[in-house]
């Protein structure tokens, strides 16, 4: 007897365990709807019933940025209450959440907020949905020519982009009257200051994002529009063994944490940048300048780093799509941009926010501008997730074991194309 | 003389492992009193020129640090229960009882483990969706029983099989059924495997984070080793010493139950049980 | 006749609820993930995978660049190295631990346990950027203090693997430690007082009595180890391969490689076909070894 109540209670506690706490719906979805949702994706607006006054739509959005830029989208979005109420929520690990709901009306969101970079593998997968038929052409046209491109795959749009960052050159004023205006007068800067555990200048010199700027003065880039890796080629070749030379006066180990604490412990005169480090450098006291890039001597091009738009993309299994038209298009008004940038020191996407005397007079964003029209944006193509990988790793042996450039960077084509090759 | 010289020399090893083990210890504390957001610096110092606490009172009062505390302790609790209940009976039946399938069922349990399931979440995640699991912590309850279940059958299993059969032939003859026999008899004597067994099933459940960061939406029903990690952000918005104050606070309760338990890790066989 | 078919009945209930349980956790992800090795699942066919036979294992075998080989040979000698240090120095550890009359044990015990008390994850972090980091990292700043030049832990292959291998066993030695010394409380001290009596020094009574004594005891532990240092993935992953932080180094592991392939390619038709080719692989090399070990045994 005693073994069968053990028996009954093992069972309860199972059963007890599997239930558990009432799974909860994750997110409160537009209450409005009640039709048979399709799981598959829709071109269309679903359709809705007359909305009654009295019962808000709810959309939610996913992210996984900073506070001060989720702050900005609520207040803006509030604008909306009552007729569209907008779920701000934070997830964690939010590319792999995507990949896991995709397709799942009930679980998936309805916009996210996004970099550009991840639009072509979401697309390809059917998370997002191009904004072309939502958006008013003529509104998205205000957006910087920049911004527009970098959520362009398959010439159709996916993003309403918000800002952009790129790349500036960043000084210690303190210890450098001003920034070098080509890279022969960096290399010049850099001998004479780098001495004694000083540093003239720092860069995270072999991570793809940085030296990117090396590698599009020259002609050559990572992956082309057409998923053709690039990494042999001569112009590559040429750009990283000319970079090479400002490695040796460079802190071997070329990562976030080492570079930012030389700087902003004084003892980096200089660094490459972008403006989420500025608020760090004015904490710790740093009187910093801010410049655009060098020119490299060589060939009298400007070092052209990459760009990254961060802004918000439309999910495929929104079951609302009405609502979230409204959302869009109002992102696309220049408030949005304008009040992310004077809260954040972002570069606004929006042309028009550039009218803004706020923002006029903001060193930072203003240089922003200046470095942008040289920026490259981000490939946004499923293949260049893998081209990260390779490329790294072969800048990494280069740069910190002293590996041969050309046979290094060849070894990392053919493992960039075989990779490529392995996604399909 | 002669032992308190050997003595000394023990002493002196073990110091020196215990350095070893310390030392990273020591640099997250360290870290954790800064009052500057970086990991680094050129000039390290156990306690940092500008040492503070209030990392540690950011951690404490500025996040859900007692709400995901509490989360924390419920759900590891549970699982520990849940998955030593399950586990006892199991390792017991594979120690003495005979029945068909037995010696197939361990290879079979031994070789699961080794299956390299790098997409275990996305199935588990299909599975749960079906069954509405998601976002409940009976859900993650059966998730982590179900990691550690294997390894916690092999361990309590090994220590079973250690204890002579004639305890139980003697409490058998003298009338005891089966379930007296394994809560009176094996249960005390295999106190320091289940202690161990138990001790691993807490420690992996309460430093979890990936499962608890994607099954979960409700950021109110948080764990501690959740909120922790979304505490660290990006490489570029990561705050080190409120990040390096949260770690240390999440591993003082594992360290207060090791402490505590330490006297039960006693062997009840030597502790009067049968001598050979 | 009720009796006869309870007693029956009754092992299976004592693992059924068990075995439920690992049915749905361990064995269905595996044969999720065995389903998937014959589709094309991958960006461009997320939702509409279909099925492609032979195709993901045939491409698998024809890749077999020296990648995935080295990365196997890799796995083996990673394992291997490790458990041998681990268990010598759990031995070793625990025996000291054990001596009789040593004050302080309970501190020792407790402060070894420390490594197992943090989260592996911040763990990993803090050997990363606070240990190996090449300029500022604690190990190379001593380094320098004593006048000597620092090392680049994370950067050559030899140096990256044993950088590894030691936050292994800083990492998995506690719980070793645990184990050995829970077991060496089950030998009788009637053992060492009758050997003492016949003249068996220190090492004769570890080797004629702790070790065979133990090592059913502490088989599963090692054997549990076993596993878990084959499948271990964070560390070599957060050392040496995280994006943003490649330090050069290329040690991948078969775990790693085969998450590289899944989660950067995102071709999880083909990287599951490399957890079945793995698994097949293990499976292999487990039953050659039982084989083997049988035969010692007798």
């Amino acid at each position: 007897m005693r073994k069968f109540s053990k028996m009954i209670a093992l069972l309860l506690v199972l059963m007890m365990a599997i239930t558990g706490c009432s799974s909860e719906k994750e997110n409160v979805k537009d209450v409005n709807t009640d039709n048979t949702v399709k799981s598959e994706v829709t071109e269309e607006a679903s359709i809705e019933p007359t909305k009654e006054p009295s019962k808000p739509v709810e959309l939610t959005l996913w992210h996984e940025t900073e506070d001060s830029i989720v702050e900005v989208l609520k207040e803006q979005l509030a604008q909306l209450e009552p007729g569209i109420k907008v779920n701000i929520v934070r997830k964690e690990k939010l590319t792999d959440a995507l990949k896991l709901v995709a397709g799942d009306a009930n679980a998936a969101p309805d916009l996210v907020w996004y970099a550009n970079d991840g639009i072509g593998m979401f697309a390809e997968m059917g998370v997002f949905e191009p904004i072309d038929d939502y958006v008013d052409a003529d509104a998205y046209s205000k957006f910087l020519p920049l911004t527009q491109e970098a959520g362009t795959y398959q010439g159709k749009h996916y993003q309403i982009p918000a800002y952009y960052e790129t790349l500036m050159f960043m000084y210690n004023k303190a210890l450098l009257d001003k920034a070098p205006a080509t890279t022969d007068e960096l290399l010049a800067m850099m001998k004479e200051k780098t001495v004694d555990g000083n540093y003239g200048f720092v860069e995270q010199h072999s991570t793809a994002y940085y030296l990117s700027a090396w590698i599009h003065a020259f002609g050559a880039n990572i992956i082309n529009e057409n998923a053709e890796p690039g990494l042999d080629s001569k112009e590559m070749i040429e750009a990283i063994d000319y970079h090479k030379q400002f490695v040796q006066y460079m802190p071997a180990d070329g990562e976030w944490n080492t570079v930012t604490t030389l700087f902003l412990e004084g003892k980096a005169a200089s660094i490459v940048n972008g403006p989420w480090f500025v608020a760090s450098a004015l904490d710790a006291g740093i009187d910093l300048g801010v410049a655009p890039l060098p020119i490299v001597s060589a060939n009298n091009n400007a070092l052209k780093p990459y760009s990254g738009v961060q802004g918000v993309s439309l999910v495929s299994t929104c079951k609302n799509k009405e609502a979230a038209k409204t959302v869009l298009n109002f992102l696309c008004k220049k408030d949005f941009s304008e009040a992310l940038s004077i809260k954040n020191g972002a570069a606004p996407a929006h042309s028009e926010a550039y009218n803004n005397p706020e923002i006029q007079s903001n060193e930072i964003i203003m240089t922003l501008k200046l470095c942008a029209e040289n920026a490259v944006p981000m490939p946004n193509i499923p293949q260049m997730g893998v081209m990260w990988s390779c490329s790294e790793n072969a800048f990494a042996s280069i740069n910190k074991s002293n590996a041969d450039t050309k046979s290094t960077l060849e070894a990392a084509q053919k493992e960039a194309l075989s990779q490529i090759e392995a996604m399909q | 003389m002669k032992k308190k010289l050997k003595h000394i020399l023990i002493h002196i090893i073990l110091i020196t492992i215990c350095i070893f083990f310390l030392v990273p210890i020591i640099y997250t504390i360290s870290v954790s009193l800064k009052s500057s957001n970086t990991l680094l610096s050129s000039d390290f110092k156990i306690i940092p020129d500008d040492a503070t606490l209030d990392n540690y009172r950011i951690m404490l009062f500025e996040k859900p640090f007692f709400t995901w505390f509490k989360n924390s302790l419920l759900l590891t609790l549970s699982t520990v229960m849940f998955a030593m209940t399950i586990a006892l009976p199991t390792a017991y039946a594979y120690t003495r009882m005979k029945f068909k399938g037995k010696s197939l069922s361990l290879f079979a349990l031994l070789l699961l483990n080794a299956f390299p399931s790098i997409l275990a979440m996305v199935a588990i995640y299909r599975l749960f969706k079906t069954f509405s699991m998601m976002n409940s912590y009976g859900g993650l309850i059966v998730v982590y029983t179900g990691g550690m279940i294997i390894f916690s059958i092999w361990n309590l299993k090994g220590y079973f099989e250690s204890i002579p059969v004639d305890v139980e032939q003697a409490a058998m003859i003298d009338g005891a059924n089966n379930f007296t026999i394994i809560i009176k008899i094996i249960l005390p004597l295999a106190r320091p495997a289940i202690i161990v067994t138990g001790m691993m099933i807490f420690i992996t459940t309460w430093n979890e984070y990936i499962y608890a960061v994607n099954f979960l939406t409700d950021i109110n029903k948080y764990t501690l080793a959740a909120g922790l990690y979304s505490l660290q952000g990006t490489d570029y918005t990561r705050n080190w010493p409120v990040f390096a104050a949260g770690s240390i606070l999440t591993s003082i309760p594992t360290l207060i139950i090791f402490f505590g338990i330490q006297r039960y890790l006693v062997s009840g066989l030597t502790a009067g049980g049968v001598k050979y | 006749m009720r009796t006869k078919f309870k007693l029956i009945l009754r092992p299976y209930i004592y693992i059924g609820p068990a075995w439920l349980i690992i049915g749905l956790i361990v064995f269905f992800p595996i044969l999720y993930t065995v389903i998937i090795s014959f589709t094309n699942m991958n960006i461009w066919h997320w939702l509409d995978y279909s099925f492609v036979g032979f195709k993901n294992y045939t491409k698998a075998f024809t890749d077999l660049d020296s990648g995935f080989l080295n990365a196997l040979f890799r796995t083996v000698l990673w394992t291997v190295i490790n458990l041998v240090i681990q268990i010598i120095l759990a031995l070793i550890i625990s025996l000291l631990l054990n001596v009789k009359g040593l004050k302080g044990k309970g501190l020792y015990k407790t402060l070894m346990m420390l490594p197992w008390a943090m989260p592996s994850y911040i763990s990993a972090l803090i050997w990363k950027h606070g240990m190996f980091q090449n300029d500022f990292g604690l190990l190379n700043q001593l380094l320098r203090k004593l006048g000597l030049e620092g090392i680049g832990w994370l950067n050559g292959n030899v140096a990256a693997f044993l950088s590894c291998l030691m936050v292994n066993l800083w990492m998995a030695l506690p719980y070793m430690i645990l184990m050995f010394y829970g077991g060496l409380q089950g030998i009788d001290n009637v053992y060492y007082e009758s050997a003492e009596m016949e003249g068996a020094n220190t090492w004769n009574k570890i080797i004629s009595i702790t070790v065979p004594i133990l090592k059913p005891l502490v088989m599963p532990a090692i054997i549990m180890t076993t596993f878990i240092t084959f499948k271990q993935f964070d560390i070599i992953y957060l050392m040496t391969m995280q994006a943003g932080s490649k330090t050069g180094a290329n040690i991948h592991t078969v775990i790693t490689y085969a998450y590289e392939n899944a989660f950067i390619t995102n071709n999880y038709g083909y990287s599951s076909s490399l957890s079945v080719i793995i698994f097949a692989i293990i499976v292999i090399l487990t039953v050659i070894n039982l084989k083997s070990l049988r035969k010692g045994d007798v």
